[in-house]
Order: structure tokens, then C-alpha cells, then sequence
């Protein structure tokens, strides 16, 4: 038997708000300790105060998650608050890794990260995934997404995001226990008689012809076509009769990313800022010499995108009745969709409804399932499952 | 000799080390202020930057629409703004997929004639490069995707590897398991005969006392063998979940190996086997479950008993090591194999020796062994010099830094069944038929009123009328857990009963949920007369009398 809690609360003090949802989470288990509790939280908590109070409080250290950039469940939504999902289940299992230094050697961090994963050898359950969250401003979250893949043998499922920080772009954190830590992966893994549902999907489209990149340096992309690639983003604006502000190009690039065209298919990349000499900061790197599109969407097939990667997560878990789920999506989505962003959970909440979910507004999203090698995305809707 | 350098120069221009240098002496000899050459992108269809030339062409809109009009051989002019704020003519040769961008000038028209004769060459070895460079770049992600690719495969084949050793291992364990299944079913089996015929000649012959309590005391032998059996099962399967909780007190070693030894005895004297016990002078303090660990140690001497023939010696010797106590438990039995050595503690596996089952048993000892020791800190090792000659297992506990207090209480004894100064109206609620009857027959011998319901929804009907002083609810029932009734008859019973949960479950956590949902009491099955009277002293109904 699963037994699972969704909660958010919108309590500004940290340590009250860690106390209400440890208290909470053992209220709905009837006094019972969680096995494992993932949690995320807005920038503007004191995180070492609420993780204290919660582990306190839930009565456990299993507890794994991020800072966000926005927190949302079934019930609501909104910035500044707190969301968490308990678990107590005879039928899972779950294990927290962590990863330092992930700047310098994404490699090693991600190893220690998947270094407690006992799944491969663990014959009563079968079914392997891990929730993963990076510190998404450390950089290397492809990397990190690739290394875990080869630690478990192509062995699990992978679902998370990148830490957010309420769209600063300043510090970001990952959670491991009670310690909020920057420059580190966490992971928690789950191990279960029973399949846990992974479902990603976006619903972006090319918004005009294909674009050579003739000079990048990681994820700072100079050139496209040989002409400055801030210039060839200032047409593309005035061509489709869009106002593109070089002071102020945030909201630009909110409704216009980029998407490498790989094996028919596109991988997102969410420009973030524009630099003094005309590059464009981008969230992950994008490769030399690659074709990209300028890429559109709109609130209804954003609305779309997450109903068919809720259906997809669905799908996964072989007819067995949700119990709750998780939901990540691009803090770019909440921005540009502002109220309809709500249309987009509302969305999710019918499709998973009875069954709760969280989830949080990150810097990129994980969703690795079998058969895949990189698992990171940028502006996409990451679902995954967990059955009864 | 002018076009002769001109030559030169353009010939410089397919040269990828000289390309740069030799574009801005062409454009000296042609008289313009710069020159720069573009390629058409095999896939799209544009001019990008030559290779060797920057990348990233820093000019104005005009300049970029201008260059995207530049797509058919011929010439192409106009006036673009290459630099910030300043226009400048802008003249371009479009010849073989390469376009050579003059700007300023006019470029003297002579020495144009002999690059435009030349550009188609220069196209087909700029193209090739920039074929080879797209390539390049192409090649180096196919490269890493490759080397993931393998990366990957060699991760796979090694959870390959490791799944298929698993794989011969969950075939052994399953063996092993089918094993105990079958050994299982024997065991049960055993005990159920006697108990049957037990039954059957009772049924027979009422009336006779002497073959009544004959057989009486068989059943009940044969009950205690079904349940030690059962107990076994439980306990292996509490500690597999992690469910066993120790209730630890201090105590002394010498104590609890003096109990463990007294319980084996009937198995020693039968078999007639001598024990000795060596025991350091010094108390050996403990903070340990003593239950559980007079277990552990009767389990091995039990174990020690089986496996040595008759007339076998056992020596226990105590020593303190390293702020440890070790026990070591030597026998002279039928020994280990080496191969079994490493396997001994693990579940489901026992020796197949037949002397073994002549005595019976599950196999579980020495896992419940194990487990129980590691949940004391400590840990247990076995020994053997092989087949025949004997076994030593020695387990290592932390002696703890205080002696017990001698509390002097003796062992508790059975007690009678105690009758209840007050009959109380009560309410039983299993969906196990036998159990609640059989429950019901010992409160009605106590003097209450019990009613059954062998469901949620039957109990609340009853206790509308009932008005019971005293619920006793079984919380595994079907539909309606025991919580959801306890939580819905608390409603109109309003506190005037005492509500009792009775559970196969006693973790600390189970208890907190009984409270949760409204329960005066959690209560581990089975539950003995004399608990039952304590649970009627605190409805309100102490003792009165014993039968």
C-alpha cells in the first residue's frame, strides 16, 4: 500500500512553514513517519530553518528537492511558498544521494549522486527512478542527466528539474536532508514494486526556417547565420511584427526560444539574457555548427503539451490508480502564460484527479525514461506518477 | 607583372593558412577598402562566413538583407551599412556556391576580371572546406554521441552481467524457497494430526475426564508447536520489514544465557547432551531486549542440540573483548560445509541433514539470529572446520557501562481466568468468525455480556442498541477498517465507551495511529485472560474472583 500527501503552504516564516507541513504529512499518515518527503520552496525561505522544522516535525531526513521559481499544486499556485509531497509505502523504497562541486566535475557529482542506488541488485523492486534536482545556475545539467544514465545502466527513470530562485538567476539550491546546498546535484531514489509514470512533452513549434549557428561558446550563442545572433533575433521580432527590447529582452524570449534540430526532432533551449556584446546567455549549451529554429507556442498548446505529458505519465503505470504525481515545468511557461498558467494545472488536475499533485517551476527540466540518453529539457512539462 | 599577383593573391585565398592575409592585399591590389568571402551552406542555402574569415559579421539590417538577395551567380551592388552609422558600396561576385564581398571602392575593373575568372575554382575548394568543416563539426558530435553511446552500452552490459548473476540467484533463492515451502506444509502438517484425532476421539468419547484431559493436553502441545511455528514466520517476516522494535532495559548477560539454556533443555536432556557454561567473574551489563536476546541464544543452543548427535558436548564461554561481550557457542556436531558457511544466516537456507528434521523446524533460527543481534549493535559469526567436525558461532554485543539493579521479582506464573466485579456490555468485532467466538466464550467465563460482529458495518448497527461499555475492534477488517468504526461509533457512543484495538501490529507507529483515530488501548494478539481483565478493570469492571 502507497500512501501519499500533496501540500503547499503559503506561510512566510520558514520554520512555521517547515513545522505545518511536517505536522501535516503525519496528521494524514495517521501519526506515521513518511518514508520520504520532496520539497520545494521559493527563494524567499530561509531553507536551512524550514528543512529543520520539517524533518522535524515528518519525523524524517529522507528529503529531497530545490529552491523554485514558483509553486503550484493541484489547489493552487502562486510565488513565495512552499510545496511538498510525502510518501509512506510497504511497496517503495527510497535513497538520497548527493553530489558536490558539480562546476568542476559534473562527472564525480553526479557518480556520488547515484552512488547509494541499490536498485540494479534489489530483485523485489523492480521498477527504478529517481527524482533529480540540480543546482541549475552550477551549469552541466546534460552532463549530470548523461553520467547518471551510465552509473544505472540505462536502469532508471529520471525526473526533476534545475533549482529555480523565483527568476533571479542569482543562487540556487538543491535540498539533501536538512542541508540546503548550491554547486551540488541531489537525488532520491525510488524504488517500487510497481512502475512510477514519467511523461514529458512541450508545445513549441518553429516559427521560421533554420538558422546555422556559426559561433557559440557553451551556452553563450554569438552567431547565427554569420550575423550577430542578437540581430538576427531583432528581425525575426520585426518580421513577425513582435517588440524586441534589447534593455529589457526577458519577455521576448519568454514567448520565442530556440530549438536545435535533432533527429526530427527539437531540443528547447530558453535564451535567459542578453550579453554586452550582443551574444545570447542561453540556459544549456547548444552545439557549433548545429541548425536552430526560433521556436513559438502559445497557452493552448502549452495547456496541450501538459496534458499529453500527464497522459503519457499515466499511460506509464499500467492501469494502476494514481496516487499523486509531481509536475515541473519552465519558470518561462508561468511567465509567459501569467493566469492561464493556471489552465495548464488545471489541466494536469483533471487528467490525475482524484489523485493530488505538486510541483514546482524550475530551470530546466529532467525527464530521462529507458531508451533515452540525455534526459534535460528547457521550457517543457515533466510529469511523473507515483500509483497507489 | 599585376594580374600575375592577382593570381597569387587569389590563389592565396584557397590557402586556409594565408586566406586572411591574402584577402587584404586583394583588396589593396583591387582597390577596395575590404574584402570578404562567403560560402553557401550546403543545407540552407545561405552565405555564411568563409572559414578562416570571423565568424560573426557585425553590420546593419541592410547589410543582411543585402546578403540574403545574394544567392544567383552574377554581381550584386549596393549601398550597405557594413560599419555603424556609415554606408559604404557594397559589391559582390557570386560565381561556383562563393561570394567574394568587396566593400568601398569601385575595385578596379581589370584585376575583377581575373577573380571572377578564378572564383568558381576558389568556390569548389572554399565549399569543400566548408563541407569538410560542417562535417568536422557533425563528426565530432557523432563522435561524442558515439563515445556515450558506448559509454552507455558498457554500463549496460555490466547491469547485463550483474542482472543475470541475480538472475541465478533468485533461481537458487527460489529453490530454496519452494524447499521451505514444502517443509512448510510438512510442519504444519505434523502438529494438525494429532490435533485432529485429538478432536475427533473428544467428540467420541464426552464424558470420560481422563481421556478428555489426555487429549486435551496433546492439543495443546501441538497448539504450542503451531504457534512457535507461526511465531517464526512473524518474527522473520517483522524483521524483514524492519517492523521489530527492541525493548531494551538493562540487564546481565549470564542471566539471559542461563534462560536461553533453560529453554532448550528438554531438547538437550533428550538427546542427552552435556552444556557448560564459562562465564567470566565480572557481570557483563547489557542494554538489551531480554526477550529477544534470550532468543538469539536459544536459538543457537537449540540449533547446537540438532545438529550433534547424541550424547554431543556444548561449551558456552563468555569472555569480555575490546568493550564487547562474546559469546561463543561451541558444539561437536555434524559441522559446515565451506560452502554453506557464507550462507548460513540467510533466509530459507538450512543443511540438508536429516537429523535436522527429525526435530523439525523452519530454518528461520539462525536469520532471526542474525538480525536480532545486528539490531542490538552487534554481530554474529559461524565457524565450522568442515563436515563432521563441529561448529563454533560467536556473537559480539556492547556491554553497556551499568550494572542492573537485582529487582528481585520472580517470573510472572499463568494465571486463572479472572471474573469481573461488574458486568460490562461488550462489543467484539473481527472478521476471523473463530477468533471473536472464542473471544466472546472467555468474556462470557468472566462474567460480561459480549455480542459479535464480524464486521464494520454490523458493529455499528449493534452498538446502537448495545450501548457497549467496552469495544474491542480488530483494525484489518474488510471495507471498514477498524479506525473508520472506532472514528464513526465514537460519534454517537459519545465517549461513554472504552474503545480497545486488537492487531497483529505493536510498532510504535501502529500505536500512534490507534490513538489517532480515538482508541483507548492497542492491544497485540493474542490476548491473555489475565490482559483481558486488565482491559475490563479499566472499563470498570476489576477482578472479583478467579475460576
Amino acid at each position: 500500500m502507497t500512501e501519499t500527501y500533496t501540500a503547499l503552504t503559503t506561510q512566510p516564516d520558514s520554520a512555521q512553514a517547515g513545522m505545518e507541513l511536517g505536522l501535516a504529512i503525519r496528521k494524514a499518515f495517521h501519526g506515521a513517519v513518511p518514508d520520504a518527503v520532496m520539497v520545494f520552496a521559493s527563494a524567499q525561505h530561509d531553507y536551512a530553518r524550514l528543512l529543520e522544522a520539517l524533518a522535524e516535525e515528518a519525523g524524517t531526513r529522507v528529503i529531497a528537492g530545490s529552491s523554485s521559481a514558483g509553486e503550484f499544486s493541484n489547489a493552487s499556485s502562486g510565488e513565495g511558498h512552499v510545496s511538498a509531497l510525502a510518501i509512506r509505502s510497504n511497496s517503495m523504497r527510497f535513497s538520497l544521494g548527493l553530489g558536490r562541486n558539480l562546476s568542476s566535475d559534473p562527472i564525480a557529482a553526479a557518480r556520488a549522486a547515484a552512488s547509494k542506488f541499490s536498485g540494479i541488485a534489489n530483485l523485489q523492486m523492480p521498477y527504478r527512478a529517481a527524482l533529480v534536482m540540480t543546482d541549475a545556475l552550477a551549469g552541466h545539467a546534460d552532463a549530470v542527466v548523461e553520467e547518471l544514465t551510465v552509473a544505472t545502466g540505462g536502469n532508471y527513470r529520471f525526473f526533476g528539474g534545475g533549482a529555480g530562485d523565483d527568476g533571479r538567476f542569482q543562487k540556487t539550491h538543491v535540498f539533501a536532508g536538512t542541508e540546503a546546498v548550491t554547486d551540488a546535484v541531489v537525488s532520491l531514489e525510488v524504488l517500487s514494486m510497481q512502475p512510477v509514470g514519467v511523461g514529458v512533452s512541450h508545445g513549441w513549434i518553429p516559427a521560421g526556417v533554420g538558422l546555422r549557428v556559426t559561433e557559440v561558446d557553451g551556452a553563450r550563442l554569438m552567431s547565427l547565420n554569420g550575423n550577430p545572433a542578437v540581430d538576427v533575433i531583432e528581425d525575426h521580432a520585426r518580421a513577425t511584427g513582435q517588440h524586441f527590447n534589447r534593455a529589457d529582452p526577458l519577455p521576448f524570449f519568454l514567448h520565442n526560444i530556440l530549438g536545435i534540430q535533432s533527429q526530427g526532432e527539437y531540443r528547447l533551449r530558453v535564451p535567459l539574457a542578453l550579453n554586452e556584446d550582443g551574444s545570447v546567455q542561453c540556459a544549456a549549451e547548444i552545439p557549433q555548427g548545429s541548425i536552430v529554429h526560433i521556436m513559438k507556442t502559445t497557452a493552448e498548446s502549452a495547456v496541450l503539451a501538459a496534458e499529453q505529458a500527464t497522459r503519457a505519465a499515466l499511460g506509464a503505470i499500467n492501469g494502476l490508480r494514481p496516487g499523486a504525481a509531481l509536475v515541473f515545468d519552465c519558470v518561462a511557461t508561468r511567465l509567459r502564460l501569467g493566469r492561464a498558467f493556471d489552465d495548464e494545472l488545471r489541466a494536469c488536475a483533471d487528467l490525475l484527479a482524484p489523485a493530488g499533485f505538486v510541483g514546482c517551476n524550475t530551470y530546466g527540466q529532467i525527464a530521462r525514461s529507458e531508451g533515452q540518453f540525455g534526459g534535460f529539457h528547457n521550457c517543457t512539462a515533466v510529469v511523473c506518477v507515483f500509483p497507489e | 607583372m599585376p594580374q600575375a599577383t592577382t593570381l597569387a593573391l587569389v590563389v592565396g585565398l584557397g590557402d586556409p593558412g594565408r586566406r586572411v592575409d591574402a584577402a587584404r592585399e586583394l583588396a589593396s591590389r583591387l582597390g577596395v577598402e575590404r574584402l570578404l568571402l562567403l560560402v553557401k551552406d550546403p543545407e540552407l542555402g545561405i552565405l555564411v562566413p568563409a572559414p578562416g574569415f570571423p565568424q560573426t559579421v557585425r553590420a546593419g539590417p541592410s547589410w543582411r538583407a543585402f546578403i540574403a538577395r545574394c544567392n544567383d551567380p552574377g554581381r550584386h551592388e549596393a549601398e550597405v551599412e557594413f560599419a555603424p552609422g556609415a554606408n559604404t558600396r557594397a559589391l559582390v561576385l557570386v560565381a561556383g556556391g562563393l561570394a567574394v564581398v568587396m566593400l568601398g571602392g569601385p575595385p578596379i575593373e581589370a584585376e575583377l576580371a581575373v577573380l571572377e575568372q578564378l572564383l568558381p575554382l576558389l568556390g569548389v575548394a572554399l565549399g569543400a572546406e566548408q563541407d569538410a568543416m560542417l562535417s568536422r563539426s557533425q563528426a565530432a558530435h557523432a563522435q561524442d554521441a558515439a563515445s556515450r553511446a558506448h559509454a552507455l552500452a558498457a554500463a549496460l552490459e555490466g547491469a547485463r552481467a550483474e542482472t543475470a548473476k541475480l538472475n541465478i540467484e533468485l533461481r537458487g533463492e527460489q529453490q530454496r524457497k519452494d524447499d521451505f515451502l514444502a517443509m512448510l506444509a510438512h510442519e504444519l502438517r505434523n502438529p494438525l494430526t494429532p490435533l485432529v484425532t485429538a478432536i475427533e476421539l473428544l467428540r467420541r468419547q464426552r464424558g470420560d475426564a481422563r481421556v478428555t484431559d489426555r487429549h486435551l493436553d496433546i492439543m495443546s502441545r501441538q497448539l504450542r508447536q503451531l504457534t512457535r511455528l507461526v511465531e517464526d514466520l512473524l518474527d522473520v517476516s517483522r524483521v524483514s520489514h524492519g517492523r521489530i522494535e527492541l525493548r531494551r532495559a538493562p540487564l546481565l548477560l549470564g542471566e539471559v544465557l542461563g534462560d536461553a539454556i533453560e529453554a532448550s533443555r528438554p531438547l538437550l536432556t533428550a538427546r542427552g547432551h552435556s552444556i557448560a557454561l564459562d562465564m567470566p567473574d565480572e557481570p557483563l551489563p547489557l542494554y538489551a531486549d531480554s526477550v529477544r536476546l534470550t532468543q538469539v541464544f536459544s536459538n543457537l543452543v537449540h540449533n547446537a542440540a540438532k545438529y550433534t548427535d547424541s550424547a554431543g558436548k556444548i561449551t558456552v564461554s563468555v569472555t569480555r573483548e575490546a568493550g564487547e561481550a562474546v559469546v561463543r557457542l561451541r558444539d561437536n556436531g555434524v559441522g559446515i560445509a565451506p560452502e554453506m558457511l557464507s550462507r548460513v544466516f540467510d533466509l530459507f537456507t538450512q543443511a540438508p541433514v536429516s537429523l535436522a528434521r527429525a526435530e523439525g523446524g523452519l530454518g528461520l533460527g539462525l536469520t532471526l539470529v542474525r538480525s536480532l543481534v545486528e539490531l542490538h549493535g552487534g554481530r554474529v559469526t559461524a565457524h565450522s572446520e568442515g563436515l563432521g567436525r563441529g561448529s563454533t558461532f560467536t556473537v559480539h554485543l556492547p556491554v553497556a557501562t551499568r550494572t542492573p539493579p537485582d529487582t528481585g521479582l520472580p517470573a510472572p506464573d499463568v494465571m486463572p481466568i479472572p471474573v469481573g466485579d461488574r458486568a460490562l456490555r461488550i462489543l467484539i468485532v473481527d472478521d476471523n468468525q473463530d477468533a471473536a467466538d472464542s473471544l466472546a466464550d472467555v468474556w462470557r467465563l468472566m462474567g460480561h455480556y459480549p455480542e459479535v460482529a464480524y464486521s464494520g458495518m454490523t458493529a455499528l448497527q449493534i452498538a446502537v442498541d448495545l450501548q457497549p461499555d467496552l469495544v474491542l475492534l480488530d483494525i484489518g477488517l474488510p471495507e471498514l477498517d477498524g479506525y473508520e468504526v472506532a472514528r464513526r461509533m465514537r460519534r454517537f457512543l459519545r465517549g461513554s465507551a472504552r474503545f480497545v484495538a486488537l492487531t497483529g501490529y505493536g510498532a510504535e507507529e501502529d500505536k500512534r495511529r490507534s490513538r489517532e483515530a480515538g482508541f483507548d488501548e492497542h492491544v497485540i494478539k493474542p490476548v491473555s485472560p489475565n490482559a483481558l481483565a486488565g482491559i475490563a478493570a479499566r472499563a470498570g469492571s476489576p477482578v472479583r474472583a478467579e475460576i
